[in-house]
């Protein structure tokens, strides 16, 4: 019993590492499908809810079910960021290419879902605020994600695929989650005309949001995240694939080379 | 109403673009693993011939 455990118990932190990283991909990978398929069925109920049960906010009315798609869509791009961070230091650790792989899909994901967390915050803030955009803390350190984002991806689109590159990347990204805490706390920290978080009031108990409310950001919440898993997971496979034909298309063209 | 509505036709405009995207790299390496897959046929054929 015990020199079993002794053969499986990993050597060093690396190893350790290394299997969880491995086993947890190849779960993920064998239950992508089912994890689109959930978040599909995840999707249609959210909207159901927002669409026909949960009731309309009294004083801004309409507007307010924007909230369903804004704060899901933030939380996606936290989780990607923070993907985008575990995945950037690990590669930076251990130097193994899932993780790069990982980061960089989370990154294009983590863009997608920024942009759409500050476009529908726009749409949000036009008859709320009477403006779309104001240069609040909240708002502008949202954008300052966006830009740190379209930059890495551009860096990682226009440079070439080496070593090199995916060092500089993970940087970025390491850098990038450092502005995660700033847009979260940045309602707390200055005076914003972006609204202080509303879901979970401390020192309120009858405070926050009304039940149907918040069973419906609650239902939303986790359809984002099976969406986000299986974007992440699709992506992250087809990379994979892409580096392993092009490793064998290198094996048949060096064969071709040396049979003529 | 008209911001509500805009807002979830963008956003789910922006989700199904990505999914587009997803679906045609998806198809492009389906393409290019077929392509791969008939020249190792290609090859094991001539090995056989010689």
């Amino acid at each position: 019993m015990i020199s079993s455990i002794k053969k499986w118990w990993p050597r060093s932190w690396r190893q350790f590492w290394t299997t969880l990283d491995g086993r947890t991909y190849h779960v993920l990978l064998h239950m992508r499908s089912w994890i689109g398929w959930l978040a599909v069925g995840m999707m249609v109920a959210t909207f159901a809810l927002v669409f026909w049960w949960v009731p309309l906010e009294s004083i801004q009315g309409y507007p307010q079910k924007i909230f369903y798609i804004h704060v899901p869509s933030a939380w996606l791009m936290y989780s990607a960021v923070g993907v985008v961070f575990v995945a950037s230091v690990m590669y930076l650790w251990q130097r193994t290419q899932l993780w790069d792989i990982f980061a960089r899909c989370a990154a294009e994901i983590g863009f997608l879902f920024c942009s759409l967390t500050l476009v529908t915050g726009m749409l949000w803030g036009s008859p709320i605020w009477g403006k779309p955009w104001v240069w609040d803390a909240r708002l502008t350190s949202t954008f300052v994600l966006w830009l740190i984002y379209l930059g890495y991806l551009l860096f990682r689109m226009l440079a070439r695929r080496d070593i090199e590159v995916g060092r500089i990347a993970a940087v970025i990204g390491i850098v990038g989650a450092i502005d995660v805490p700033i847009i979260h706390l940045s309602v707390q920290w200055w005076r914003t005309l972006h609204p202080l978080p509303v879901v979970m009031i401390a020192n309120d108990p009858g405070g926050g949001l009304p039940t149907s409310m918040l069973v419906t950001l609650l239902v939303a919440l986790v359809s984002f995240s099976l969406v986000f898993v299986y974007l992440l997971t699709q992506r992250v496979w087809q990379e994979r694939t892409i580096e392993n034909l092009g490793l064998l298309e290198a094996i048949l063209d060096r064969k071709a080379e040396h049979a003529t | 109403m008209r911001y509500y509505l805009t807002a979830y036709i963008i956003f789910w405009s922006g989700l199904f673009l990505y999914l587009a995207w997803l679906t045609g790299r998806q198809a492009w390496l389906n393409r290019r693993a077929a392509g791969l897959v008939e020249r190792l046929i290609a090859q094991g054929e001539r090995g056989g011939e010689s």
